[in-house]
């Protein structure tokens, strides 16, 4: 984004549009003259570098003034003195009680405060003004290409022009999530309708206002993030004769004159609860941030995560602010939820209401840390719910296992009846299958366990063995020994020198 | 569904505005098709309860949502004309303006409104030197703590100090929560996106605080509808002797030097031959920001407007300006002296000349206000600063005061000379105003002046 001053814009029959630096030889050689002078500059002063960059505006000085705006975020620009400044002015002004009137008093209290602070007259003349912005030192330029430069311009134009935005009109074909989790971020106000969605504030029934325009420009990368998409916005622009409305649009198709300002896949969080919740990791469950738009009413709820596990999915919403409306409003949305019987409530305790208000059991309170045992409970119902619900359903359905298959890995068999492993296992257990032995996640022929059977004969080395079942693909080798009859007898710590024994029975 | 709750008004908070859920038109509201419910700027909230309750129509008030508040108490006792200033506010349903002068104790009035309302109040300030200052009278006359809001503080309590800019942005989630608003500077509220603030609170009770009522641009008028009319008003002609220090005014004119004078002739032509050329004419503000806005396309009206710039610039700044203040300086080797100047620049030269401590609005807060503690203490005994402290923070022994440049600016002026004329005994200030004879600059003194002579 940029200061307004050097937003550059083109207005025709109602239309505005902000004036593109367009990846032309002319642009990008001016786009490379300015990141060369920004390069040559570090170690010098930034008084120098502003100088040199006033000096090369010309005529097109909001153009470069653009693209300095945006190179000087690439630089660290920071003080260049031993002394500290604030320090050296201090013990400067205690000598001169703040003021002195001729040249010679000036040279002694320099000479008195440098004694004090044990350094250089000049030194300490110099320390003065090290933090004034014109004496700062340029250390670090962080280079870009001309296109990359001009691109980032591009899309700072963009969104400096909807800072004035009253109102704006999107279309995306993906995305959706994340844009919509942005616009309750940014507090806006949607209406969607035909697929088109609609957004201003809350104030902007009563008057046209500027208020939102920020949040519609931070809404940019998001909608940008869509595959297709097209904007429509309403700009408010100041002229001689007045406040005018003029509508910019743009879509996708000009995409490439675009950089991105943002990185892609970030997560923010709104609070630290919420981040450590993410952070923590829950056995077996996939959490997503901010996964889905669900419908509450009227309007829609975008919950904090969703825990997802064999199709399972269940949702997490975290309560840590502090105004009673917010939680009343939200307390009405959670029981209008379709899916409130799936949703887990973390609630911080000092919020003055009870768990009884939420019309679902999966409340619980927190002080300062995620409940994470009560919460793994909850989770563990779920998963003896499923297990029970996918056990029943695979008892009355015949499993079809590839009879011409040694070894048949199980985990792709569950998959292919969209039920857990566990589930499977269970079932086959039960099943007692005359041709097949089941070793940890595999079924291994009869067949097979013959044929290993004699190739063990007269091997010692445990590791040998462990060869053998490797050759086939049997992954439970443990159980496997035991099954056919064998310990593993350890000496030592190194397991090279273990071996295996045939138990007598 | 439930046709008897229907028919009950149903009145909410939502980020700025009051949601009124039922069958009747509140007044000031809009049907909002977004929420289904008639909507209306949080501003209206007092009207919309009145006329609600004069016509006897049933509702329920989920609006206001206060913060906790502990039992306000001060033993300030007022002077008469604050007292009298106060009494007006309360007489006008606790609404309004109050006028006066820099350095009457304007935050006195303010904090005795706040132990007479007894309800969360939040304190909106334009700068974080203010704020600040807000934020210790508070805790000294209440004896609580005091929230803080801006300079990147985020601390919410029942009385809360903001700044005018982050008091709108957070406006749409606080708007509901202080019982009352004191705009401190208030001139600065009809500002375009200020006056989202005074739209987006529910507060039902409203104090404006200002030594400069009017606004050049007229927008003041605005100010009605957001807090109040003014209620009471005292010039410092009014105040001069009894209750603010004696005080004169001297000014100074200074030659240019033969190259300055030289280089201003050039800049100014070329500038005025471009108005000639163009057939245009700059006679107040709005003209000016049309010449601005031109130079945005034209080349020769941003080459003209550099010229003029220049020219001011050296008009401004003169080395026989630094000459005259070096005079000054040596003429009250015991005075307390506080140094105005238009640009930065010129700060850091004076500050670099005459080893003075300066402060620009670039000055870290901690160095900023060790300074100004060593001023009134009187470890330094002088200190120049450009506009960033031309209103409000007390500077109570300064005695002399010296302009080196400025805007004509009527308001500017009058805070300049606010900050040297708090009453102390025996004291007679001095203003001085140094201006390069001969220069755009004499017409841009005489214009700010006008203000002493109303």
């Amino acid at each position: 984004m940029l200061t307004s001053d050097l937003l550059v814009t083109r207005t025709s029959k109602g239309r505005i549009e902000p004036v593109y630096a367009h990846l032309s030889q002319e642009n990008l050689e001016i786009a490379d003259s300015v990141i060369g002078i920004f390069q040559v500059h570090v170690g010098r002063t930034y008084g120098e570098l502003a100088l040199a960059i006033d000096s090369f505006e010309g005529v097109n000085y909001r153009f470069i003034r653009g693209l300095a705006q945006i190179l000087e975020r690439r630089c660290t620009i920071d003080k260049d003195s031993a002394i500290d400044p604030v320090a050296a002015r201090r013990a400067v002004f205690e000598e001169s009680r703040g003021l002195v009137t001729g040249d010679e008093e000036r040279t002694a209290v320099l000479d008195m405060a440098a004694k004090r602070l044990s350094v250089k007259s000049d030194d300490l003349e110099k320390a003065l003004w090290a933090d004034q912005e014109d004496n700062l030192l340029v250390k670090e330029f962080q280079a870009m290409t001309p296109e990359d430069l001009l691109r980032q311009y591009n899309l700072s134009l963009v969104q400096t022009l909807l800072f004035k935005a009253a109102g704006m009109e999107i279309q995306i074909e993906d995305n959706y999530q994340q844009v919509f989790w942005a616009i309750k971020r940014l507090g806006l106000m949607y209406t969607i309708q035909d697929g088109r969605i609609y957004l201003d504030g809350a104030l902007s029934i009563f008057k046209l206002t500027e208020k939102y325009g920020t949040a519609m420009a931070k809404l940019l990368p998001a909608i940008m993030m869509a595959g297709r998409w097209s904007l429509k916005a309403s700009i408010l622009k100041k002229t001689p004769q007045g406040k005018r409305i003029y509508d910019f649009a743009l879509d996708h198709t000009e995409k490439r004159i675009f950089g991105r300002e943002f990185e892609d896949g970030k997560i923010s969080f709104d609070s630290a609860i919420e981040k450590e919740f993410y952070q923590l990791g829950f056995k077996g469950w996939k959490v997503q941030r901010e996964p889905a738009v669900l419908k509450a009413g009227q309007y829609a709820f975008i919950p904090d995560f969703s825990m997802e596990r064999n199709g399972t999915r269940i949702y997490v919403e975290i309560i840590g602010f502090w105004t009673p409306e917010y939680l009343r409003n939200k307390i009405q949305k959670i029981n209008q939820l379709e899916e409130k019987e799936s949703m887990v409530l973390l609630v911080n305790r000092n919020l003055a209401c009870s768990g009884s208000e939420f019309e679902t059991d999966n409340v619980f309170f927190y002080d300062r840390k995620i409940p994470y045992l009560e919460i793994t409970k909850v989770l563990r119902k779920y998963e003896v719910k499923q297990l029970t619900d996918e056990v029943t359903k695979l008892r009355d359905m015949e499993i079809s296992l590839d009879g011409s298959m040694n070894i048949i890995g199980l985990d792709e068999v569950a998959g292919r009846y969209g039920v857990s492993l566990e589930a499977l296992k269970e079932v086959i257990k039960e099943q007692d299958n005359a041709d097949y032995l089941l070793l940890g996640d595999q079924l291994v022929s009869d067949e097979v366990l013959d044929t290993i059977r004699g190739e063990l004969k007269g091997v010692r080395k445990h590791d040998d063995a462990l060869e053998i079942f490797k050759r086939y693909g049997i992954k439970a080798h443990t159980q496997a020994l035991e099954s056919l009859g064998y310990r593993v007898k350890w000496s030592g710590l190194d397991p090279e020198n273990a071996e295996i024994l045939k138990i007598k029975t | 569904m439930y046709p008897i709750a229907d028919a009950i008004m149903k009145l909410t908070f939502d980020r700025g505005t009051i949601l009124a859920k039922g069958n009747i038109r509140v007044p000031n509201s809009t049907w909002d098709e977004r929420s289904k419910a008639f909507r209306a700027m949080a501003l209206h909230y007092k009207d919309i309860i009145d006329f609600l309750k004069i016509s006897s129509f049933e509702f329920r008030d989920h609006v206001l949502n206060l913060l906790p508040c502990p039992e306000l108490q001060s033993s300030i006792k007022l002077r008469d004309y604050q007292k009298q200033a106060l009494d007006a506010w309360i007489a006008n349903d606790k609404l309004g303006i109050i006028v006066l002068p820099t350095g009457s104790g304007k935050t006195l009035i303010g904090i005795k409104a706040i132990s007479l309302l007894n309800t969360p109040t939040l304190v909106i300030a334009p700068t974080l030197d203010l704020v600040d200052q807000w934020r210790s009278r508070l805790k000294d006359e209440l004896g609580i703590e005091v929230g803080i809001l801006g300079g990147g503080e985020r601390e919410i309590k029942a009385i809360t100090v903001s700044t005018y800019d982050s008091a709108y942005i957070h406006a749409d989630r606080l708007g509901n929560k202080f019982g009352l608003l004191i705009f401190d500077e208030v001139h600065h509220l009809p500002a375009e996106g200020f006056r989202n603030i005074a739209e987006m609170f529910a507060s039902p009770f409203r104090l404006g605080l200002t030594a400069t009522f009017e606004r050049e641009d007229g927008l003041h008028t605005e100010l009605n509808r957001l807090v109040g009319g003014k209620v009471f008003e005292k010039r410092v002609v009014d105040l001069v002797g009894e209750h603010l220090s004696p005080f004169r005014l001297e000014k100074i004119a200074v030659e240019l030097t033969t190259d300055e004078k030289e280089e201003y002739d050039l800049n100014r032509r070329s500038f005025s031959d471009y108005l000639t050329r163009c057939n245009l004419s700059v006679r107040n503000p709005a003209d000016f920001q049309k010449l601005v806005m031109r130079s945005g396309r034209d080349p020769q009206a941003r080459n003209a407007l550099l010229a003029r710039n220049k020219a001011r610039e050296i008009a401004f700044n003169s080395i026989s300006k630094m000459e005259a203040l070096s005079e000054i300086l040596k003429r009250h080797d015991e005075g307390r002296i506080f140094i105005f100047t238009e640009h930065n620049k010129l700060v850091h030269r004076i500050s670099r000349e005459f080893l003075i401590p300066s402060i620009t609005y670039k000055t870290a807060s901690k160095e900023r206000s060790e300074t100004l503690d060593r001023f009134r203490s009187g470890a330094y005994r002088a200190v120049v600063t450009s506009r960033v402290l031309d209103e409000g923070i007390d500077v109570p022994d300064a005695d002399v005061g010296i302009i080196l440049s400025g805007t004509g600016s009527e308001r500017a002026f009058i805070q300049r000379l606010g900050r040297i004329l708090r009453k102390k005994d025996g004291k007679e200030a001095v203003l001085y105003e140094i201006v390069s004879a001969k220069t755009s600059e004499v017409n841009t003194a005489r214009k700010r002046k006008r203000a002493l002579s109303q």
